[in-house]
This record gives structure tokens, C-alpha cells and sequence, in this order.
């Protein structure tokens, strides 16, 4: 799997890149600032990226803003964001193409390699990965949504591991039910949250994106 | 307040009163007089061998003559004010941290009492004594006439001729005397517009360095007690894996998962320190959009309504200070006004309330009203933030509701 990497700091590209040969990805090109991010994504379209959301030459929000335009000119190419920070507006803002294949992590998360490298796939795989601390920030509001306020708290524990990038056999593992229940559960809440079989894009964003909205 | 009588047209009353208005300004002219030369000419000596003797006694007699003065002086703005209705306030600097000759000496207010106290000498003594020479010369010249009359004395009409209009002007001019002394003195013993301002950015300042003070001690003891204890418990759980990898490689193993929960809690430390800080939205995309994530983390609607543009920027520390106002409104609405909804504008305004052209930030919210500025400290803690920069807070809360809460930045 090629990964392309945007990191501005030395030590922790190079911790990334240690860290991703060593789970059998291929670093086609790790790169500094968020112009050649976009570049970069243009020329390699890997099978996923890994990006810092601050970057020189400004250290806004550089890899944030090249992501979201590689995404405009190739819908749905995976991106993994990385931040010192999560900020569910950004969330919200990454999720808006419907497409999927987005995450948005803490830079700590990478310390737990396991997981990381799973979020990575999944992202890779089209799915979504939110970090969760958006997900707690989140839940931590009173549900401002009707659709949101009538499932159930089984199910919206449900949704924030569907939220976090957890497959079923996942979901099923971390709440100790069997993996057909948590396809019942899923059922429920796209059937809850109107979100139709024959919906254009991948339902299971579209869940997390109605998640995300609920403020 | 003394002065003429109200009742113009009162026949014998209005004439007693303008009587006894002109017996007091003789009296107090009378006071004002001598205290201007008894009091002014020593205080004159004192202080011209106070500062010219500053080489020989290191100042030392500066404080107390400089303190002789102001009393006199203070003295002066109280019977202004007292018996002519001429207001003074207090010009003095607050003294700020600096030594108290170089207080003393670099406030302007000192050298103007002292000018004020050289012509007073002349002015006091001419003003004060008038009233009451008009008095004592209408009444020794018009009392004079019958004497001078019957004696056959030929000089008998000199006595009507200077006395008579002594005696009518008494009345009239007498109060006017003592209340232009008064103004005299406010010209030179009131506060400057300059001196005004400089006293209020000398509060302003110290009550901005006295919170930045607070603040980093806060930051400091945060940091000491959170995210530094942190990493040295993250250096002793990795040390000890080191020795144990060999003879205990689970125990070991344990060890490193807990270093790893270490450097997570202390990166979720420096996290939250650093939004209290300056919340990274803010940094990276400005308030349009720091407030839009503010309202988006909100348990209630709010509605962000702004026309900061995305081409031009408020100055950092007014923007932030701009930011942290808000957030503390915001979160006031929160807690206090059981508001169903909140609403935030943010515009910018071109006349000249606060400066050349200010930024304005409304938060409204259908609460139950009632707020009030002098219960708890968060507003009155931005009401300070916001005056460093000559900045304002005021607040509109009806019991009832709603409340809105507005905060000015100037731009320049």
C-alpha cells in the first residue's frame, strides 16, 4: 500500500515513516510543506495519505486546506488527517463530500501502533476514522437532533464506534455482543436516521455526518 | 451652593438674601485672602529650597513640601467647589510602582500646583479682599454723609459720590469675586485631558500586568504539576522496562503500556493549556471561524453571524481578547439564562464611538434576563481585558430577557 506523508517535524515524519515500513506500507514521498502535499497527491495519488493539518509556509491550516483540494480534483482519494488538536468543525468539514475514506486523529493516537495502523486501513479501505475525542465532544451535547434523540443509548454507542472507524466484527468485540447484533443495531439507525439502501454515497458516513450535525 | 439669591422679584426677602449672600462672600473672601499669602508665600520658599537643595539632601524634602502643597491645594478644590459650585476633580497620577520623587516630580499636576500657588498670591489676596472693601467702603462712605452733612462739611458729596456705588455694586459683584478665584484656580488645579488619559492608561495598564502576572503563574504551575510530572513518570516506567526487558519481558511490557498512557494524558494536559491559551481554531483560521466552532461544540442553536472577512484580521491580541469575551458570554448563557437559543454578530463599525473605526460583538439569547455586571467576575474579568485596548462591555439584561451583551475593540 503506498502512503503519501505530510509532517513538518523531523522527528515525527521519521517516526512515521519507521513506523508505516515496518506495518508493510511503501512511503512514496514524505514531504514538509502543504504545497507539496498537494503536489505530491496529485503526482503519486497513493493508496492513502497521512497529513498534518498545520504546515509550513504559514502554519494555518495548510494540510488541511491541500487535502480537501486533492479531494476536489480526485473524489473520494483517502485522506488520514493528523493534529495536535481535533476540532469537530473540521471534522464536519472533512465528512462534507459524502465520499468517505477520511479520518481525523490525534497525533498521540499513533502511539498506540495497533490501532493507528487498523484506522489507516480503513481510511485506505473507504471507511471513516474520527478520532474519539470528536466523538466525546460530540456526545457530550445535549442531542439538538430528533432523529438523533430517539435512538437508543445502546445504539448511539453503536454509532460512535461506527463514528471511530470500527468495523462490525470491531463493534461487536468492544460491546460484547455478537456480530449480528450489531448489524441489527446499524439497521435500526439507518432506518431511524432515514438514511434509504438505495442512498447515493456510503451510508455509513452519511450516519456519522448526521452524527456530527446533531448540535 | 452660594450664590444670588433664586427669588429675584421677592421684595424684602430677595434683597435680605442678596444681602446675606454678600456678607458671606465678603467672609469668605476674607478667609481666601490671607490664606493665600500666609499659606502661599511659605509653601513657595519650602518648596524652591526643597528642589534646589536636591543635590545636597537627595531630595529629601521634596515629599513632605510637595505634600504641604497638594493639601493646600486639595483645600482650594473643596471650597471651589463648596461655595461656588466650581467641580475640580483630583489630577493626581496614581503613583504605579515608581519610585516617589520620580512620582512626584514627573507628574505635571505637581508643577501646575505650584503655579497656581505664585499667582495666587496676587489674585487670592486681589480677589478676596475685594468683596469685603466694597462692603467696608459703601458703609463707611454712605455712613459718613449725615456726620460730614451736618458739620456743614463741603466734602459731604465725595462720601455719597464713593460710597453709594460701593455700596450698590457689593451685592452683585461680590460672589462673582470668589467664584473667579474659584475659576482661576480650576484652570490650572483640574486634570488635563492629558493628564485624565495618562491616569487611565496607568490603571489599565497595571490591572493588564497584574492579570498577565496570574496568568503565568497559572500556566507555570499547570505545566509543573501536569504534563512535566507526567513525562518524568513516562522516563521512569521506560527506564525500568529497559532494565527489566531481559529477566521479566511481561512485566516489562506492562511498564511500557503505561509510559505510553503517561505521554497521552500529559499530550491531553498540554492540549487543553494550550486552548485556554489560544485555541488553535482561532490561530488557524480567525474569529469568523473560532466563533463558528464555538457554537458548533454549543448544547443550545447559536447563530454566528459575521462580516470579519476572510482578507482582513482584527490585531492578534485584540482578536483573541475579542475571542475570550465572547467565550465567557457564551458560556454565561450557558449557565445562568436558560436560554433555548443564542445568537452572535460579529461586525465591523466605521464611526467613531469607540476609535477610528471598531469591531462590535452582540451576543444575544432569549434567557430569563437579569444579568448583572457587579455578580461574579467572568464580564468584569473581560470589562479589564478589553479596556487595555480602550475597548468596552456593556450589558443590556431587563428581568424578563433577553440580554445582549456587547463588546467594542477598537481597530487602530
Amino acid at each position: 500500500m503506498r502512503v503519501v506523508l505530510a509532517e513538518d517535524q523531523a522527528l515525527l515524519r521519521d517516526g512515521l515513516v519507521r513506523l508505516l515500513t515496518a506495518h508493510g506500507f511503501e512511503v512514496a514521498v514524505a514531504v514538509e510543506t502543504g504545497p507539496d502535499l498537494l503536489d505530491a497527491l496529485l503526482a503519486e495519488r497513493p493508496d492513502v495519505a497521512v497529513a498534518d493539518i498545520r504546515l509550513p509556509p504559514t502554519f494555518k491550516n495548510e494540510g488541511l486546506a491541500a487535502a480537501l483540494e486533492a479531494r476536489r480534483q480526485v473524489p473520494g482519494l483517502p485522506v488520514l488527517i493528523l493534529s495536535q488538536h481535533v476540532e469537530p468543525l473540521y471534522a464536519r468539514e472533512l465528512l462534507s463530500d459524502s465520499a468517505g475514506a477520511i479520518g481525523y486523529l490525534l497525533k498521540d493516537r499513533v502511539s498506540n501502533v495497533r490501532s493507528f495502523v487498523d484506522a489507516l486501513r480503513t481510511v485506505a479501505g473507504g471507511g471513516t476514522a474520527m478520532d474519539p475525542e470528536v466523538i466525546a465532544q460530540m456526545l457530550a451535547r445535549r442531542s439538538r437532533d430528533r432523529r438523533l434523540g430517539s435512538l437508543t443509548p445502546r445504539e448511539r454507542e453503536v454509532l460512535a464506534a461506527m463514528a471511530e472507524g470500527h468495523a462490525n466484527a470491531g463493534i461487536a468485540a468492544r460491546l460484547v455482543i455478537t456480530e449480528k447484533a450489531v448489524s441489527n443495531h446499524i439497521n435500526t439507525i439507518f432506518a431511524k436516521l432515514g438514511l434509504l439502501p438505495d442512498l447515493d454515497g456510503n451510508r455509513r458516513v452519511l450516519a456519522v455526518l448526521a452524527f456530527l450535525d446533531a448540535a | 451652593m452660594a450664590g444670588l439669591p433664586e427669588a429675584v422679584g421677592g421684595g424684602a426677602d430677595a434683597w435680605r438674601a442678596r444681602g446675606a449672600a454678600t456678607a458671606l462672600a465678603a467672609g469668605r473672601g476674607l478667609v481666601i485672602a490671607p490664606v493665600s499669602l500666609l499659606a502661599g508665600i511659605p509653601l513657595l520658599v519650602a518648596a524652591a529650597l526643597a528642589l534646589g537643595l536636591m543635590p545636597v539632601t537627595g531630595g529629601l524634602l521634596v515629599p513632605p513640601v510637595i505634600g504641604a502643597v497638594r493639601g493646600l491645594a486639595n483645600w482650594q478644590r473643596g471650597i471651589a467647589g463648596r461655595w461656588s459650585g466650581v467641580g475640580i476633580e483630583s489630577p493626581y497620577l496614581p503613583r504605579a510602582g515608581r519610585g516617589r520623587l520620580r512620582w512626584l516630580l514627573g507628574d505635571p499636576a505637581t508643577w501646575r500646583d505650584l503655579l497656581w500657588l505664585v499667582t495666587n498670591v496676587p489674585i487670592g489676596m486681589a480677589l478676596g479682599l475685594l468683596p469685603a472693601t466694597l462692603v467696608g467702603w459703601g458703609v463707611v462712605g454712605v455712613g459718613s454723609v449725615p456726620g460730614l452733612a451736618l458739620s456743614s462739611d463741603p466734602f459731604w458729596p465725595f462720601g455719597l459720590g464713593f460710597g453709594l456705588p460701593a455700596l450698590v455694586l457689593a451685592p452683585f459683584v461680590g460672589p462673582s469675586l470668589v467664584r473667579a478665584q474659584a475659576l482661576w484656580a480650576r484652570a490650572l488645579l483640574a486634570p488635563t485631558d492629558v493628564g485624565e488619559r495618562i491616569s487611565t492608561l496607568t490603571v489599565t495598564r497595571e490591572r493588564v500586568s497584574d492579570d498577565a502576572e496570574s496568568e503565568l503563574r497559572r500556566i507555570e504551575r499547570d505545566l509543573h504539576d501536569g504534563a512535566q510530572a507526567r513525562l518524568a513518570a513516562v522516563g521512569l516506567s521506560l527506564g525500568m522496562a529497559e532494565d527489566l526487558v531481559r529477566e521479566n519481558p511481561d512485566e516489562a511490557i506492562a511498564l511500557l503500556a503505561e509510559a505510553r498512557e503517561h505521554s497521552g494524558a500529559a499530550l491531553a494536559e498540554l492540549r487543553s493549556l494550550v486552548r485556554g491559551i489560544l485555541p488553535p481554531v482561532l490561530a488557524e483560521r480567525g474569529l469568523g471561524d473560532a466563533l463558528r466552532a464555538l457554537a458548533y461544540a454549543s448544547p443550545i442553536p447559536v447563530e454566528v453571524r459575521s462580516d470579519l472577512y476572510q482578507t482582513w484580521r482584527l490585531p492578534a491580541p485584540r482578536e483573541s481578547a475579542l475571542y475570550f469575551g465572547i467565550a465567557e458570554a457564551l458560556a454565561n448563557v450557558l449557565k445562568h439564562s436558560g436560554a433555548a437559543r443564542a445568537r452572535i454578530d460579529v461586525f465591523r463599525r466605521d464611526d467613531k464611538v469607540v476609535g477610528e473605526g471598531c469591531v462590535v460583538a452582540e451576543i444575544w439569547d432569549d434567557g430569563v434576563g437579569g444579568a448583572d455586571l457587579s455578580r461574579g467576575d467572568g464580564l468584569a474579568g473581560v470589562r479589564r481585558r478589553l479596556a487595555a485596548f480602550d475597548g468596552r462591555l456593556t450589558l443590556d439584561s431587563p428581568v424578563g430577557g433577553p440580554t445582549t451583551v456587547t463588546l467594542e475593540v477598537p481597530c487602530e
